[in-house]
């Protein structure tokens, strides 16, 4: 008799152990899928107050280029204006605005790839570096929203963790996708005029 | 497959066990000590002069102090562990105004510790002209990464963001944790051993009628085997944990770069470069990202014993099997 109320006991100790384990998982992966999902309002913040400065340092040799670099700061201020309005409802403007910002500078900086004596600048060459870490860190902040999002969503649906979801508040969360056919396509620059 | 989760319990439960293997190893070099004297002093020698009166008496003088003593210089050290590596290695810290190299590191590390969604490590750079990366670090917030100015010189950007990612990716499953401790410790039990070894202990028992005193000579034996035997046996428990960590730092990286081909050149160039990494000390050596003793690209054996990597030519062929598999059929 008294084996068998251990046993029991036993047997509801590591139950409720391995629900304390994955109730504590679910809130774990919840907590890092929102602050991944901050980090990219932290990394599009950060563009958008360094692309003023990087233009600026770069305007007097760019004078040619003039028409792109005012495309780059119009393209920048609608995403600031944009961001500054945002609400749920505008989610997918702000996501178009921060998408025609990326078009434009990947284009300016292949540009800039095309003038190999204006490299030879040196702020033109730390210009063309700070702005690649800019686009990298967003795309980063985005693919680990999306890894931490997908490990959570994942854990969402597994056994245990799944009998648990309800009660830990877990629904599934969002991937950041590109949401225009015409983001998908790889934007041509054509430098033949040029000159 | 294993998530960070999981790999950070399970690198938190090695360094438990580490350390409550070291913890257990310094309580017997003082109690075999004391062992050993209670056994010999009955008789009318003993083994230190000390003893005012040759009576039966257990005083665990030596289990306290030694005990005391080894658990206190571990803790100081594996807590400031990375600022003693760093300053061995004559680091100092990267800044972005001295030059565009220099500016693209820092660049690197923060875009990996956004990917890999860790606190930014502080930045350091060695002086040395063979490439080579390691990462030290106890806890988040005091995270470290060094590489060599030799590496920021034979890298692209793309390869140095593997290399990066690699070391991130140590931090984030907290292999440096238990890397940095057992580096440590190994340090440790080789100064015991030699500080035991060049001591004069006296050694005198009874004729060998007297029971105790030869058990007390059979565990004064074992005492000095362990002590000699001990950085033997850390040396192989590092470098058994380190190498495994390998592998798997190398597939994180390339989830973090999504671009394995960026480490696995890194590799390469890193192999190619056959000179040792003269400022990284051998106590440190499984910290690096390379080996840093002189390398050869055409090495695929199985590691020996003593190897702190695997061998780099199947580090490369992984980390190009992850590439092929993720690019579409072209």
């Amino acid at each position: 008799m008294a084996i068998t109320l251990i046993v029991l006991l036993v047997l509801i100790g590591i139950v409720v152990g391995v629900g304390i384990m994955a109730y504590n998982r679910l809130v774990a992966l919840k907590g890092q899928t929102e602050n991944a999902w901050k980090q990219i309002d932290v990394q599009l913040k950060r563009r958008h107050d360094l692309i003023p400065n990087l233009v600026n340092a770069v305007k007097g040799a760019l004078q040619f280029e003039r028409e792109t670099l005012e495309a780059v700061i119009a393209a920048r201020n609608t995403a600031v204006a944009t961001a500054a309005s945002a609400t749920p409802a505008t989610a997918g403007q702000v996501a178009a605005a921060e998408s025609a910002l990326t078009a434009t500078l990947t284009k300016f900086m292949a540009i800039v790839e095309a003038y190999p004596e204006l490299k030879a600048t040196s702020n033109v060459g730390q210009f063309q570096e700070e702005l690649a870490s800019t686009e990298n860190r967003v795309s980063f902040a985005r693919q680990s929203y999306n890894d931490t999002a997908t490990e959570y969503n994942v854990a969402q649906k597994q056994f245990p963790t799944v009998l648990l979801a309800g009660m830990a508040g877990a629904a599934p969360a969002q991937l950041w996708e590109i949401a225009e056919e015409s983001d998908r396509a790889v934007p041509t620059v054509d430098l033949s005029l040029k000159k | 497959m294993a998530t960070f989760f999981d790999l950070q319990a399970q690198n938190r439960r090695k360094t438990r066990i580490v350390v409550v293997c070291f913890v257990l190893f310094f309580i017997w070099l003082g109690m075999g000590l004391d062992l050993a004297i209670y056994y010999l002093s009955g008789s009318s020698h003993s083994v230190y002069a000390l003893s005012p009166k040759p009576r039966k008496h257990f005083y665990p003088v030596f289990t306290v102090i030694i005990g005391l003593a080894g658990i206190g210089i571990a803790w100081w050290n594996v807590s400031n562990a990375p600022n003693t590596v760093l300053k061995a290695m004559m680091a100092r810290p990267a800044d972005k105004r001295r030059s565009a190299q220099e500016m693209a590191f820092l660049n690197v590390v923060e875009e990996m510790s956004i990917a890999s969604s860790i606190a930014p490590p502080q930045v350091w750079l060695i002086p040395d002209p063979d490439p080579n990366a390691l990462a030290v670090g106890m806890r988040e917030g005091d995270y470290h990464i060094a590489v060599t100015t030799g590496l920021l010189n034979v890298l692209t950007r793309d390869e140095l963001q593997g290399v990066v990612a690699h070391e991130i990716a140590h931090l984030k499953n907290q292999d440096t944790r238990l890397m940095t401790t057992l580096t440590v410790l190994v340090g440790l039990a080789a100064l015991i051993s030699e500080f035991v070894a060049r001591t004069r202990l006296r050694l005198d028992w009874d004729d060998g009628d007297n029971r105790d005193s030869r058990i007390g000579v059979v565990i004064l034996i074992l005492w000095f085997l362990s002590v000699l035997l001990a950085p033997i046996a850390t040396n192989l428990m590092a470098l058994m944990v380190s190498r495994e960590r390998e592998y798997l730092a190398d597939a994180s990286s390339a989830q973090f770069t999504r671009n394995p081909e960026g480490l696995a050149h890194a590799l390469e160039k890193i192999a190619r470069a056959t000179g040792p990494t003269a400022s990284v000390k051998p106590a440190s050596a499984h910290l690096c990202i390379a080996s840093p003793e002189a390398t050869d690209l055409s090495d695929d054996s199985e590691p020996g014993w003593f190897a702190t990597h695997p061998p780099i030519k199947q580090r490369i062929q992984r980390l190009m099997s992850i590439g092929r598999a993720a690019a579409p059929a072209a």
